[in-house]
Protein backbone atom coordinates (compact mmCIF):
# COMPACT_ATOMS: atom_id res chain seq x y z
CA UNK A 1 0.00 0.00 0.00
CA UNK A 2 0.98 3.23 -1.48
CA UNK A 3 0.32 6.01 1.02
CA UNK A 4 1.53 9.98 -0.26
CA UNK A 5 4.81 8.41 -2.08
CA UNK A 6 5.60 5.92 1.03
CA UNK A 7 5.45 2.86 0.80
CA UNK A 8 4.65 0.22 3.61
CA UNK A 9 8.69 -0.96 3.35
CA UNK A 10 10.17 2.58 3.38
CA UNK A 11 8.09 4.07 6.51
CA UNK A 12 8.87 0.31 8.17
CA UNK A 13 12.66 0.80 7.41
CA UNK A 14 12.60 4.46 9.09
CA UNK A 15 10.42 2.90 11.83
CA UNK A 16 13.34 0.58 12.05
CA UNK A 17 15.99 2.35 11.78
CA UNK A 18 16.87 1.13 8.23
CA UNK A 19 17.35 4.59 6.51
CA UNK A 20 19.70 6.51 5.14
CA UNK A 21 20.14 10.13 5.98
CA UNK A 22 18.54 11.81 3.29
CA UNK A 23 15.57 9.17 2.60
CA UNK A 24 15.23 9.40 6.74
CA UNK A 25 14.72 12.96 6.37
CA UNK A 26 11.98 12.33 3.57
CA UNK A 27 9.75 10.42 5.43
CA UNK A 28 9.99 12.63 8.35
CA UNK A 29 9.00 15.83 6.20
CA UNK A 30 5.80 13.44 5.12
CA UNK A 31 4.99 12.13 8.81
CA UNK A 32 4.82 15.91 9.95
CA UNK A 33 2.24 16.67 7.88
CA UNK A 34 -0.05 13.04 7.69
CA UNK A 35 -1.63 11.68 10.54
CA UNK A 36 -2.46 8.29 9.28
CA UNK A 37 0.97 8.00 7.80
CA UNK A 38 2.13 8.28 11.76
CA UNK A 39 -0.83 6.28 13.22
CA UNK A 40 0.77 3.39 10.49
CA UNK A 41 4.35 3.97 11.36
CA UNK A 42 2.96 3.40 14.61
CA UNK A 43 1.26 0.14 13.62
CA UNK A 44 5.14 -0.95 12.78
CA UNK A 45 6.09 0.11 16.02
CA UNK A 46 3.67 -1.64 17.69
CA UNK A 47 4.11 -5.26 15.68
CA UNK A 48 7.48 -5.57 16.30
CA UNK A 49 6.87 -4.49 20.40
CA UNK A 50 4.33 -7.10 20.13
CA UNK A 51 6.55 -10.18 18.98
CA UNK A 52 9.49 -8.58 21.19
CA UNK A 53 7.62 -8.89 24.60
CA UNK A 54 5.50 -11.93 23.61
CA UNK A 55 8.70 -13.87 23.36
CA UNK A 56 10.71 -11.48 26.21
CA UNK A 57 10.03 -14.59 28.97
CA UNK A 58 11.79 -17.30 27.04
CA UNK A 59 15.17 -15.64 28.06
CA UNK A 60 14.29 -15.76 31.38
CA UNK A 61 13.53 -19.34 31.47
CA UNK A 62 15.76 -21.67 33.12
CA UNK A 63 17.05 -24.19 29.91
CA UNK A 64 16.35 -27.78 30.26
CA UNK A 65 18.50 -30.10 31.57
CA UNK A 66 18.00 -32.19 28.70
CA UNK A 67 18.96 -29.29 26.14
CA UNK A 68 22.30 -28.47 28.29
CA UNK A 69 23.45 -32.06 28.69
CA UNK A 70 23.37 -32.41 24.82
CA UNK A 71 25.83 -29.52 24.36
CA UNK A 72 28.09 -30.09 27.25
CA UNK A 73 28.30 -34.46 26.43
CA UNK A 74 31.35 -35.25 24.57
CA UNK A 75 29.86 -37.99 22.39
CA UNK A 76 26.72 -37.48 20.84
CA UNK A 77 23.68 -39.13 22.97
CA UNK A 78 22.11 -41.00 20.56
CA UNK A 79 19.15 -42.13 23.05
CA UNK A 80 18.58 -38.06 23.21
CA UNK A 81 18.72 -38.04 19.07
CA UNK A 82 15.80 -41.00 19.42
CA UNK A 83 13.67 -39.29 21.57
CA UNK A 84 13.51 -36.29 19.78
CA UNK A 85 13.37 -38.17 16.64
CA UNK A 86 9.74 -39.86 17.83
CA UNK A 87 7.84 -36.57 18.30
CA UNK A 88 6.25 -35.40 14.68
CA UNK A 89 5.34 -31.87 14.17
CA UNK A 90 3.16 -30.98 11.21
CA UNK A 91 3.77 -28.18 9.38
CA UNK A 92 0.52 -25.47 8.81
CA UNK A 93 -0.15 -22.38 7.33
CA UNK A 94 -2.68 -20.57 5.53
CA UNK A 95 -3.25 -17.02 3.83
CA UNK A 96 -5.66 -14.94 5.38
CA UNK A 97 -8.31 -13.62 3.34
CA UNK A 98 -7.10 -10.27 3.99
CA UNK A 99 -7.72 -9.39 0.31
CA UNK A 100 -10.63 -11.86 -0.56
CA UNK A 101 -10.57 -15.49 -0.42
CA UNK A 102 -7.30 -16.97 -0.62
CA UNK A 103 -7.29 -19.66 1.13
CA UNK A 104 -4.22 -22.05 1.17
CA UNK A 105 -4.96 -25.15 3.42
CA UNK A 106 -3.37 -28.27 4.44
CA UNK A 107 -4.27 -31.59 4.34
CA UNK A 108 -7.61 -32.83 5.29
CA UNK A 109 -7.74 -36.33 7.21
CA UNK A 110 -11.10 -35.96 8.15
CA UNK A 111 -14.44 -34.49 7.12
CA UNK A 112 -17.59 -33.99 9.14
CA UNK A 113 -20.49 -32.78 7.41
CA UNK A 114 -23.89 -31.82 8.59
CA UNK A 115 -23.35 -33.22 12.24
CA UNK A 116 -22.77 -36.27 11.53
CA UNK A 117 -19.13 -38.49 11.15
CA UNK A 118 -18.74 -38.35 7.56
CA UNK A 119 -16.19 -39.44 5.30
CA UNK A 120 -12.69 -40.37 6.73
CA UNK A 121 -9.74 -39.12 4.30
CA UNK A 122 -7.01 -41.64 5.67
CA UNK A 123 -6.58 -40.08 8.98
CA UNK A 124 -6.45 -42.63 12.61
CA UNK A 125 -8.62 -40.25 15.36
CA UNK A 126 -12.08 -39.35 15.08
CA UNK A 127 -12.37 -35.83 16.10
CA UNK A 128 -15.57 -34.88 17.85
CA UNK A 129 -18.47 -32.89 15.81
CA UNK A 130 -19.48 -31.41 19.04
CA UNK A 131 -19.49 -27.55 18.57
CA UNK A 132 -16.93 -26.31 21.31
CA UNK A 133 -18.97 -23.45 23.16
CA UNK A 134 -15.40 -21.37 23.46
CA UNK A 135 -15.29 -21.82 19.65
CA UNK A 136 -19.01 -20.51 19.14
CA UNK A 137 -18.09 -17.67 21.53
CA UNK A 138 -15.49 -16.79 19.15
CA UNK A 139 -17.35 -16.74 16.17
CA UNK A 140 -19.97 -14.69 17.41
CA UNK A 141 -17.64 -12.04 18.87
CA UNK A 142 -14.56 -11.59 16.49
CA UNK A 143 -13.92 -9.92 12.92
CA UNK A 144 -12.26 -12.09 10.24
CA UNK A 145 -9.00 -12.31 10.86
CA UNK A 146 -8.68 -11.55 13.86
CA UNK A 147 -7.32 -14.34 16.09
CA UNK A 148 -9.08 -15.22 19.60
CA UNK A 149 -7.25 -17.01 22.57
CA UNK A 150 -9.68 -19.34 24.30
CA UNK A 151 -10.23 -19.41 27.77
CA UNK A 152 -8.63 -21.49 29.61
CA UNK A 153 -5.96 -22.69 26.91
CA UNK A 154 -3.19 -20.84 28.97
CA UNK A 155 -2.78 -19.48 25.06
CA UNK A 156 -2.27 -22.62 23.38
CA UNK A 157 -5.69 -22.55 21.73
CA UNK A 158 -7.07 -20.26 19.02
CA UNK A 159 -9.49 -19.47 16.88
CA UNK A 160 -9.21 -17.58 13.90
CA UNK A 161 -12.49 -16.37 11.89
CA UNK A 162 -11.85 -16.11 8.13
CA UNK A 163 -14.75 -15.87 6.49
CA UNK A 164 -18.69 -14.70 6.99
CA UNK A 165 -21.09 -15.29 4.62
CA UNK A 166 -24.71 -16.27 4.01
CA UNK A 167 -25.83 -19.96 2.89
CA UNK A 168 -28.56 -20.98 0.62
CA UNK A 169 -30.69 -21.29 3.54
CA UNK A 170 -30.46 -17.97 4.73
CA UNK A 171 -28.42 -18.75 7.66
CA UNK A 172 -24.50 -16.88 8.74
CA UNK A 173 -21.67 -18.97 8.42
CA UNK A 174 -18.44 -18.42 9.34
CA UNK A 175 -15.30 -20.17 7.84
CA UNK A 176 -12.73 -20.51 10.42
CA UNK A 177 -9.42 -22.34 11.66
CA UNK A 178 -9.00 -23.77 15.01
CA UNK A 179 -5.66 -24.65 16.36
CA UNK A 180 -4.86 -26.66 19.36
CA UNK A 181 -7.95 -28.61 19.06
CA UNK A 182 -8.62 -32.44 19.60
CA UNK A 183 -8.41 -34.29 22.65
CA UNK A 184 -4.34 -33.71 22.78
CA UNK A 185 -4.41 -30.35 21.56
CA UNK A 186 -2.47 -29.93 18.72
CA UNK A 187 -4.48 -30.25 15.72
CA UNK A 188 -5.93 -27.60 13.35
CA UNK A 189 -9.17 -27.88 12.74
CA UNK A 190 -10.68 -26.24 9.28
CA UNK A 191 -14.47 -25.61 9.39
CA UNK A 192 -17.19 -23.93 9.08
CA UNK A 193 -19.99 -23.28 11.85
CA UNK A 194 -23.78 -22.09 10.85
CA UNK A 195 -26.26 -20.05 13.18
CA UNK A 196 -29.41 -22.47 13.88
CA UNK A 197 -32.50 -20.84 13.59
CA UNK A 198 -32.11 -20.74 17.73
CA UNK A 199 -29.17 -18.63 17.24
CA UNK A 200 -26.84 -21.39 18.00
CA UNK A 201 -23.86 -22.18 15.83
CA UNK A 202 -23.32 -25.71 14.16
CA UNK A 203 -20.42 -27.42 12.57
CA UNK A 204 -21.64 -27.98 9.11
CA UNK A 205 -18.23 -29.08 8.53
CA UNK A 206 -14.98 -30.07 9.56
CA UNK A 207 -11.93 -31.16 8.26
CA UNK A 208 -8.77 -31.79 10.67
CA UNK A 209 -5.35 -30.49 9.47
CA UNK A 210 -2.62 -32.95 10.56
CA UNK A 211 -0.65 -33.15 7.64
CA UNK A 212 1.25 -30.61 5.71
CA UNK A 213 4.13 -30.16 2.37
CA UNK A 214 6.33 -27.36 2.45
CA UNK A 215 6.79 -25.84 -1.27
CA UNK A 216 10.09 -24.62 -2.29
CA UNK A 217 9.21 -21.05 -1.09
CA UNK A 218 8.53 -22.07 2.45
CA UNK A 219 4.47 -21.84 2.03
CA UNK A 220 2.88 -24.72 3.51
CA UNK A 221 0.27 -26.16 1.21
CA UNK A 222 -2.24 -29.14 0.75
CA UNK A 223 -0.56 -32.04 -0.13
CA UNK A 224 -3.21 -34.15 -1.63
CA UNK A 225 -6.45 -32.56 -3.28
CA UNK A 226 -8.42 -32.91 0.22
CA UNK A 227 -7.82 -28.83 1.00
CA UNK A 228 -10.19 -28.06 -0.87
CA UNK A 229 -12.54 -29.62 0.65
CA UNK A 230 -13.82 -26.59 2.82
CA UNK A 231 -13.29 -24.29 -0.23
CA UNK A 232 -15.42 -26.56 -2.11
CA UNK A 233 -18.06 -26.49 0.35
CA UNK A 234 -18.44 -22.80 0.59
CA UNK A 235 -18.63 -22.02 -2.74
CA UNK A 236 -21.21 -24.62 -3.59
CA UNK A 237 -23.20 -23.49 -0.14
CA UNK A 238 -22.74 -19.42 -0.32
CA UNK A 239 -25.30 -17.21 -1.57
CA UNK A 240 -23.64 -13.93 -2.48
CA UNK A 241 -20.59 -11.94 -2.00
CA UNK A 242 -19.13 -12.39 1.46
CA UNK A 243 -19.91 -10.10 4.49
CA UNK A 244 -17.03 -8.12 4.93
CA UNK A 245 -15.84 -5.29 6.61
CA UNK A 246 -18.10 -2.77 8.09
CA UNK A 247 -20.89 -5.15 7.06
CA UNK A 248 -19.30 -7.57 9.17
CA UNK A 249 -18.60 -5.60 12.12
CA UNK A 250 -22.07 -4.34 11.98
CA UNK A 251 -23.54 -7.91 12.31
CA UNK A 252 -21.34 -8.57 15.24
CA UNK A 253 -22.12 -5.30 16.73
CA UNK A 254 -26.03 -6.35 16.88
CA UNK A 255 -25.00 -9.94 18.10
CA UNK A 256 -25.89 -11.53 14.69
CA UNK A 257 -29.40 -10.25 15.53
CA UNK A 258 -30.72 -10.28 11.92
CA UNK A 259 -31.81 -13.19 10.13
CA UNK A 260 -29.53 -13.65 6.68
CA UNK A 261 -32.48 -13.47 4.31
CA UNK A 262 -33.18 -9.63 5.08
CA UNK B 1 34.79 -28.13 26.04
CA UNK B 2 35.67 -26.52 22.82
CA UNK B 3 34.97 -22.88 22.94
CA UNK B 4 32.86 -23.07 20.38
CA UNK B 5 30.86 -25.64 22.57
CA UNK B 6 30.53 -23.28 25.32
CA UNK B 7 29.54 -20.24 23.03
CA UNK B 8 26.85 -22.55 22.00
CA UNK B 9 25.52 -23.38 25.21
CA UNK B 10 25.68 -19.47 26.08
CA UNK B 11 23.13 -18.88 23.05
CA UNK B 12 21.01 -21.55 23.84
CA UNK B 13 18.29 -19.04 25.52
CA UNK B 14 18.26 -17.01 22.37
CA UNK B 15 17.98 -20.23 20.51
CA UNK B 16 14.80 -21.13 22.55
CA UNK B 17 13.05 -17.72 21.80
CA UNK B 18 14.03 -17.56 17.88
CA UNK B 19 12.85 -21.48 17.67
CA UNK B 20 9.82 -20.42 19.79
CA UNK B 21 8.80 -17.69 17.54
CA UNK B 22 9.54 -19.69 14.76
CA UNK B 23 7.26 -22.97 15.51
CA UNK B 24 4.43 -20.43 17.81
CA UNK B 25 4.62 -23.07 20.42
CA UNK B 26 7.16 -23.83 23.49
CA UNK B 27 7.28 -27.39 22.88
CA UNK B 28 7.83 -27.27 18.86
CA UNK B 29 10.45 -24.55 19.60
CA UNK B 30 12.34 -26.92 22.36
CA UNK B 31 12.23 -29.88 20.09
CA UNK B 32 13.55 -27.82 17.13
CA UNK B 33 16.66 -26.37 19.45
CA UNK B 34 17.14 -30.26 20.34
CA UNK B 35 17.53 -31.06 16.71
CA UNK B 36 19.34 -27.70 15.13
CA UNK B 37 21.70 -28.52 18.23
CA UNK B 38 22.45 -31.83 16.96
CA UNK B 39 22.89 -30.78 13.68
CA UNK B 40 25.14 -28.27 14.66
CA UNK B 41 27.58 -30.13 16.84
CA UNK B 42 27.92 -32.47 13.77
CA UNK B 43 28.72 -29.54 12.17
CA UNK B 44 30.63 -27.75 14.17
CA UNK B 45 34.25 -27.80 11.73
CA UNK B 46 31.79 -25.88 8.74
CA UNK B 47 31.46 -22.81 10.86
CA UNK B 48 33.98 -20.34 9.98
CA UNK B 49 35.56 -18.81 12.59
CA UNK B 50 35.31 -14.98 12.70
CA UNK B 51 31.78 -15.15 11.16
CA UNK B 52 28.63 -14.26 13.31
CA UNK B 53 27.92 -18.14 15.22
CA UNK B 54 24.42 -17.29 16.02
CA UNK B 55 23.43 -16.74 12.71
CA UNK B 56 25.27 -20.10 11.59
CA UNK B 57 22.95 -21.37 13.95
CA UNK B 58 19.57 -19.68 13.38
CA UNK B 59 20.19 -20.58 9.68
CA UNK B 60 20.36 -24.31 10.90
CA UNK B 61 16.99 -24.00 13.27
CA UNK B 62 15.84 -22.86 10.16
CA UNK B 63 16.58 -25.47 7.57
CA UNK B 64 15.87 -28.64 10.24
CA UNK B 65 12.35 -26.73 10.73
CA UNK B 66 11.78 -26.50 6.90
CA UNK B 67 12.90 -30.03 6.89
CA UNK B 68 10.72 -30.92 9.25
CA UNK B 69 7.86 -29.51 7.95
CA UNK B 70 8.20 -30.90 4.90
CA UNK B 71 9.24 -34.41 5.69
CA UNK B 72 6.50 -35.48 8.48
CA UNK B 73 3.61 -35.49 7.33
CA UNK B 74 1.46 -36.72 10.29
CA UNK B 75 1.80 -36.05 13.72
CA UNK B 76 1.15 -39.07 16.23
CA UNK B 77 2.42 -38.84 19.38
CA UNK B 78 1.92 -35.30 21.50
CA UNK B 79 5.27 -33.98 22.75
CA UNK B 80 6.01 -34.27 26.73
CA UNK B 81 8.98 -32.64 27.01
CA UNK B 82 9.72 -31.78 30.21
CA UNK B 83 7.38 -29.24 30.28
CA UNK B 84 8.21 -25.69 29.66
CA UNK B 85 5.98 -23.52 32.74
CA UNK B 86 3.81 -20.91 31.60
CA UNK B 87 4.42 -17.54 31.71
CA UNK B 88 3.73 -17.08 35.49
CA UNK B 89 2.57 -14.00 36.68
CA UNK B 90 0.92 -12.06 39.40
CA UNK B 91 -2.53 -11.63 40.15
CA UNK B 92 -2.34 -8.30 39.34
CA UNK B 93 -5.03 -7.07 36.29
CA UNK B 94 -1.90 -5.61 34.26
CA UNK B 95 -0.31 -8.43 34.90
CA UNK B 96 -3.23 -10.46 33.54
CA UNK B 97 -3.75 -8.55 30.67
CA UNK B 98 -0.09 -8.84 29.20
CA UNK B 99 0.20 -12.00 29.71
CA UNK B 100 -3.47 -12.51 27.23
CA UNK B 101 -1.85 -9.98 24.87
CA UNK B 102 1.43 -12.09 24.79
CA UNK B 103 -0.64 -15.52 24.11
CA UNK B 104 -2.51 -13.57 21.82
CA UNK B 105 0.31 -12.34 20.09
CA UNK B 106 1.92 -16.00 19.66
CA UNK B 107 -1.08 -17.44 18.45
CA UNK B 108 -1.37 -14.60 16.19
CA UNK B 109 1.85 -15.32 14.89
CA UNK B 110 1.28 -19.25 15.02
CA UNK B 111 -1.28 -17.97 11.79
CA UNK B 112 1.55 -16.17 9.80
CA UNK B 113 2.97 -17.70 7.01
CA UNK B 114 6.11 -19.47 7.81
CA UNK B 115 8.67 -17.30 5.64
CA UNK B 116 7.00 -14.06 7.46
CA UNK B 117 7.74 -15.86 10.60
CA UNK B 118 11.22 -16.58 10.27
CA UNK B 119 11.84 -12.50 9.16
CA UNK B 120 9.87 -11.18 11.67
CA UNK B 121 11.52 -13.17 14.43
CA UNK B 122 14.68 -12.63 13.22
CA UNK B 123 14.32 -8.92 12.67
CA UNK B 124 11.54 -8.05 15.33
CA UNK B 125 13.21 -10.32 18.39
CA UNK B 126 16.71 -11.17 17.87
CA UNK B 127 17.94 -7.42 16.20
CA UNK B 128 19.33 -8.35 13.11
CA UNK B 129 19.08 -6.07 10.54
CA UNK B 130 17.62 -6.24 7.07
CA UNK B 131 21.29 -7.20 5.50
CA UNK B 132 21.95 -9.62 7.85
CA UNK B 133 18.67 -11.32 7.93
CA UNK B 134 18.47 -11.42 4.24
CA UNK B 135 22.23 -13.17 4.35
CA UNK B 136 21.17 -15.89 7.12
CA UNK B 137 18.10 -16.53 5.25
CA UNK B 138 19.57 -16.35 1.93
CA UNK B 139 17.19 -13.85 0.43
CA UNK B 140 17.51 -10.70 -1.05
CA UNK B 141 16.80 -7.66 1.11
CA UNK B 142 13.95 -6.97 -0.76
CA UNK B 143 12.14 -9.91 0.03
CA UNK B 144 13.12 -9.67 3.89
CA UNK B 145 11.27 -6.14 3.98
CA UNK B 146 7.90 -7.28 1.74
CA UNK B 147 7.85 -10.48 4.10
CA UNK B 148 8.54 -8.44 7.22
CA UNK B 149 5.90 -5.56 6.35
CA UNK B 150 3.54 -7.80 5.57
CA UNK B 151 4.34 -9.81 8.95
CA UNK B 152 3.97 -7.24 10.88
CA UNK B 153 0.75 -5.66 9.25
CA UNK B 154 -1.19 -9.04 9.74
CA UNK B 155 0.43 -9.71 12.93
CA UNK B 156 -1.41 -6.33 14.22
CA UNK B 157 -4.52 -6.76 12.75
CA UNK B 158 -4.71 -10.59 14.11
CA UNK B 159 -4.16 -8.91 17.37
CA UNK B 160 -5.82 -6.07 17.28
CA UNK B 161 -8.71 -6.72 14.86
CA UNK B 162 -10.19 -4.73 12.20
CA UNK B 163 -10.96 -1.10 13.68
CA UNK B 164 -14.17 -1.14 12.42
CA UNK B 165 -15.27 -4.48 13.49
CA UNK B 166 -14.01 -3.20 17.12
CA UNK B 167 -15.47 -0.48 17.22
CA UNK B 168 -18.99 -1.86 16.07
CA UNK B 169 -18.75 -4.31 18.58
CA UNK B 170 -18.75 -1.94 21.65
CA UNK B 171 -21.49 -0.05 20.31
CA UNK B 172 -23.50 -2.87 20.07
Amino acid sequence: MMTRGIDDEKLMAYVDGELGAVERAEVETLLARDSSLQERAEMFRQSADLARLALADTLREPVPDAMLAKLQATEHDGLLKRLFRRFGGAGRQWSLPLGGLELATAAGLLLVVGGVVGTQLGGDTVYSDAMDPRVADALSAAGSGTVVVLDGSDGAEDVLPLLTYVNADGHYCRHYLHHGAGPQGGQTVDGVACLDGGGNWQQVITVRLDAAEVEGDGYVTASGGESVLVDDFIESTIAGAPIAGPDEAELIGSGWATDGNS
Amino acid sequence: MSDTRTQLIAMLPRLRRFCRGLTGSAEEGDELVQMACERALSRLHQWQEGTRLDSWLYRIAQSVWINKMRQEKTRNTVPDLEAVSAVAGGDSRQDVETRDLHQKTMAAMRHLPPDQREVLVLVCVEGFSYREAAETLGLKIGTVMSRLSRARLRLWQMVHGDPAVAAAAQKG
